[in-house]
């Protein structure tokens, strides 16, 4: 039987076209699986940043294009750079920041670690504390309306069962205060699932060498499970950056006390942060442009922060992968 | 430096598992106890009853003569090596030593000095500040050894530490930790599925099922004179030939074999009409042509292993395998799983030296030497007839 | 000869277990479901706060007993009914989550599937971007956003929606990328073994066992459009607004220029109500699935 000879050394690698036009193959069906969100990327983000930074640099005050529109270079960022309400606003923004995020970090770890705790009825005890992120915006606001309202509102009955003084017009006089009860309450739960999982990431035998090493629960935390969590911890700081940007605008509006006028006329001016501050003079007095710029000088601001954050995270999050020594 | 003393000790868990049931146990000061059993037995959570990372149901544990069962594990003065390391991965390995003698507050000096030592005696100097991570998984093993060296407790507690490591490197690794205790001398208590680490390290090893202790002894008595079927079936590798054996007419019958009882001597008296027949694969001998000693058995070889300087041959007898719970149990924790269904007759197995002869295919006769078999009750599965360990060592476990 | 497994008798004598009220234990026990009860209730108060405030008559805010004597239940009727039609806003509330959520979901998992497992040209970078499209605030954003609509022509429709529904979701596309990759990767190659292409793959066989992550998925999106606000109340005309507007603008009382605080809490209970339950009648699989889509990565 004639046999063909099947040389000893191979011919001409082939398969490195063969593996190219593979590669072409699945990119071109990769951007085709993504088309859809590509086409809402631009539509969606691109076009209106490219379109906010345009503004910001235009004297444009309506919606109609065609009125005396030109380019006015930086006097909008100059304008806000003399600007005393948008000064006070970025720092409401920062005081916002430096109390509304430790805040969450520290419920949705404290939430985090009970529920790693073995007690009964886990199930129940997780539903209650994450109810609240199911609770629609609206709901939420004035759900904590009723809570703050200055008559009756359960937080000063509260305060008069203690003996404190129950007549504080919280909805006026520290509508922050109110702000932070509201968004700890209503977003703890989502970290406080985030926490979860990172706890029971940690192996158990290594509190269990701990413990036979001899440390106690809070030594532990502090030495083990704590830096261990820095990755989440870290991730949890950005998330919630963006988390109260985002939020710090529907709910000042909401709950404002009075009926509302405008969009965001009635916000009393501590709760008014940078974001907002822009919606006002947007619908406020049509000033488009100059809108456009405070709204980029509050995104500076969050990208200087986050910026911060990740700097700050190489002395303190725990890098490693997840291989506890197997 | 302290002995255990384990009393009636019981765990059950909330589910009703009986995972510990009445263990008694004492252990020499000084001493390397070795755990050994199936997976199930029970022997990791005794492990953990000893730590105190179980709450013992019912019973009592001594460690030295103080009674620890109420203690936490940290006032038990022990320290434990886990199957997987348990490394703390953000710390450096002079951290991960370090750690449990700053939680007691030892002093800094002391701390430094000891960690030294320890570092010296594993050989981890080169590897003090790096992190788990950047280590192999034989330097991570010592690693862990290292910080329970460290601490100078009265007892280590291992949970199967070389169970991760390579075959090549597992032998290298037990030597060593043979090597370790014969230096230091602390009590150690050492769980292990492996019955080779258990006749190797252990001077004496506690062979467990089903949460009971069935015999503790040293590998040679355990080896040579187990008490019951469990511990003849777990011991050796590859395990003991068993098979169901009646008395007629003064012999041992099984299998369409005939084995005279005079061959057994006194020890015939002891043996009841129906009987579990033990032969360990070593303790078969060739037999040459023509040759048909009294006490010998035949069969036709199916299945042929060559281990190099011994052969293993396979070949069924035509008698139902015994399967028994215990074995089963044994089975059950056994590597190798069965690639075909179970045959109808029994397998037996021999370890022959080897040669040039081919045995597969060929029919060969092996003699038994009674001394050496082992009698079970079929119905309690204890050991009938008691042999003394022989004064030969035991035979290298395949 | 061998030793037998029996305590000898030179042993301490036995020890009888004591029984395990180790009281510090107990201390710490109690505390710690107190302390669980305690935050539990603090994390219902509000919404039970809001409970009994709608029950009150209409005019009086929230003051008066704590639990509202005569029990004004027809508050609800009146949310209902009273000022607009409640089922009206509600059925556009319907079909807006319906509009951003659904088409979402598709997209996201079609991402989620192409960077789980088509190698590409740029696939990592385009990743960042869309975990970048997370962190652009949603206040540069509306401004344009709410021009373009406009000039487009999309003010007073439902448009947006849609093409925030094509648009999908980063997270999702993040949720579905780490779920997919822990399918068996032979299934690509036993598809493609079999003759079908991508997009077949991914519809006939990674879709089908997507129930966890899809569920999940909607679930997350649509209780977060159910409740959307700002756009809504920017973009839409009365006509097609959602309760989540409405709620929160329709309770006036005409004549009084006040909110009518108790009947707007029962509006917005009921609002609250179908999130609540399609929560609940899915917790168990989105517990499920937020542990398992690997947010430990």
């Amino acid at each position: 039987m004639a046999t063909t000879q099947t040389p000893l050394v191979a011919t001409a690698p082939r398969p490195l076209r063969r593996a190219s036009r593979r590669r072409k193959r699945e990119t071109l069906a990769f951007y085709g699986f993504l088309s859809p969100w590509l086409f809402g990327f631009i539509a969606l983000s691109s076009i209106p940043l490219v379109l906010a930074f345009l503004m910001s640099l235009s004297n444009l005050t309506t919606v109609n294009l065609h009125t005396n529109l030109h380019y006015v270079g930086t006097d909008n960022y100059v304008r806000a750079y003399h600007d005393h309400e948008m000064w006070y606003s970025l720092e409401r923004t920062g005081i916002l920041m430096v109390t509304v995020i430790p805040l969450w970090i520290v419920t949705q770890l404290g939430l985090a670690l009970i529920l790693n705790a073995s007690i009964k009825f886990l199930g129940l005890w997780r539903t209650l504390f994450f109810i609240a992120v199911i609770v629609p915006v609206v709901a939420k606001a004035f759900v904590w309306k009723a809570m703050a309202e200055q008559d009756g509102g359960l937080i000063n009955r509260a305060l008069g069962a203690l003996g404190l003084s129950g007549n504080v017009d919280w909805l006026l006089d520290h509508p922050t205060a109110v702000l932070l009860m509201v968004l700890v309450w209503g977003y703890a739960g989502t970290g406080m699932l985030i926490f979860l999982a990172g706890l029971k990431s940690i192996p158990e035998e290594l509190h269990e060498v701990a413990r036979v090493d001899g440390a106690g629960a809070v030594r532990r935390f502090v030495t083990i499970t704590l830096p261990l969590l820095t990755p989440v911890i870290m991730f949890q700081l950005v998330w919630g950056v963006f988390l109260a940007a985002n939020e710090a605008f529907v709910f000042p509006i909401l709950l404002s006390p009075g009926l509302q006028q405008g969009l965001g006329s009635t916000v009393p001016t501590d709760n008014v942060f940078t974001n907002l501050y822009a919606l006002q003079r947007i619908f406020g007095e049509g000033d488009f442009g100059y809108g456009a710029a405070v709204a980029w000088i509050f995104v500076f601001f969050l990208i200087v922060v986050t910026a911060l954050l990740f700097l700050s995270g190489r002395f303190w999050v725990y890098s490693g992968k997840e291989q506890y020594g197997k | 430096m302290a002995g255990i003393d384990l009393q009636t000790v019981v765990k059950t868990f909330p589910n009703g598992v009986r995972a510990v049931d009445g263990v008694d146990l004492t252990i020499e000061d000084g001493e390397f106890m070795v755990l050994v059993g199936p997976s199930g037995c029970g022997k990791t959570t005794l492990l953990r009853c000893i730590a105190g990372l179980e709450e013992v149901t019912d019973g009592a544990i001594f460690i030295g003569d103080r009674d620890v069962t109420d203690d936490n594990p940290k006032d038990r003065d022990i320290a434990m090596v886990f199957q997987n390391y348990a490394l703390y991965p953000h710390m450096t390995v002079r951290r991960n030593l370090a750690y449990g003698l700053k939680v007691r507050r030892t002093p800094r000096r002391e701390i430094a000095q000891r960690i030294t030592e320890t570092a010296r005696l594993l050989g981890l100097e080169e590897l003090m500040d790096r992190r788990p991570l950047a280590l192999s998984g034989g330097q991570r093993q010592r690693v862990a050894m290292g910080r329970a060296i460290a601490r100078r407790p009265a007892v280590y507690l291992m949970d199967e530490p070389l169970s991760n490591l390579d075959a090549k490197l597992r032998v290298r690794v037990r030597a060593d930790l043979a090597r370790l205790h014969d230096q230091l001398g602390v009590t150690t208590v050492y769980v292990t599925h492996d019955q080779v680490e258990a006749m190797t390290l252990g001077q004496r090893a506690a062979v467990m099922n089903d949460g009971k202790i069935q015999q503790v002894d040293t590998p040679q008595s355990l080896y040579w004179s187990p008490v019951n079927l469990f511990v003849a079936a777990f011991i050796g590798s590859p395990s003991m030939n068993l098979v169901d054996a009646r008395i007629v007419d003064n012999s041992l019958r099984f299998a369409g074999f005939s084995l005279p009882l005079s061959e057994l001597g006194r020890d015939a008296a002891d043996i009841p009409d129906r009987v579990i027949l033990g032969v360990r694969p070593e303790h078969f001998t060739l037999v040459d042509e023509g040759h048909s000693p009294a006490w010998s058995i035949e069969g036709e070889v199916t299945v042929e292993e060559n281990l190099g300087a011994e052969v293993l041959v396979f070949f069924p007898v035509d008698a139902a395998p015994v399967e028994t719970d215990e074995i089963v149990s044994i089975r059950a924790g056994e590597e190798e799983e069965a690639l075909l269904a179970q045959e109808a007759r029994a397998l037996f197995t021999a370890r022959l030296p080897s040669g040039t002869r081919q045995f597969r295919g060929t029919r060969i006769r092996l003699a038994l030497d009674p001394e050496r078999c082992h009698f079970f009750d079929p119905e309690t599965r204890r050991s009938l007839v008691m042999r003394a360990p022989a004064d030969e060592p035991i035979p290298a476990l395949a | 000869m061998t030793q037998a497994a029996v305590a000898a008798e030179a042993a301490p004598p036995r020890r009888r277990r004591r029984r395990r009220w180790a009281p510090k234990r107990l201390v710490v026990r109690t505390l710690l479901y107190a302390l669980v009860i305690v935050l539990a209730g603090v994390f219902v108060a509000p919404l039970v706060w809001g409970f009994f405030n709608s029950l009150r008559e209409q005019h009086q805010g929230v003051s008066g007993p704590a639990i509202p004597s005569p029990i004004h239940e027809h508050n609800y009727n009146y949310a209902w009914s009273g000022l607009f039609p409640f089922s009206h806003y509600l059925w556009n509330t319907v079909v807006l989550t319906l509009i951003a959520t659904v088409p979402a979901v598709i997209t996201s998992a079609l991402a989620g599937y192409a960077f789980a497992r088509l190698r590409a040209w740029g696939r990592n970078t385009l990743f960042i971007f869309v975990l970048g499209t997370t962190f652009v605030p949603f206040s540069i954003i509306f401004i344009p956003f709410f021009y373009l609509v406009a000039h487009l022509g999309m003010y007073s429709t439902r448009w947006p929606w849609l093409i925030w529904g094509i648009g999908g979701s980063a997270f999702l596309i993040f949720l579905f990328r780490q779920f997919y990759s822990t399918f068996p990767s032979e299934l690509d190659d036993a598809a493609a073994i079999d003759g079908a292409g991508h997009l077949r793959t991914f519809w006939q066989i990674y879709l089908p066992n997507s129930a966890a992550a899809l569920a999940v998925g909607f679930i997350w999106l649509g209780t977060g459009w159910w409740g959307e606000y700002i756009y809504a109340s920017l973009l839409l005309p009365e006509q097609l607004l959602p309760l989540g507007v409405k709620v929160a603008t329709g309770y006036n009382d005409p004549t009084a220029q006040i909110t009518l605080i108790p009947i707007t809490l029962a509006g917005a209970l009921l609002f609250t109500l179908p999130p609540l339950l399609a929560f609940f009648l899915l917790q168990k699989k989105l517990a499920r699935g937020i542990v398992t889509t690997g947010l430990k990565g």
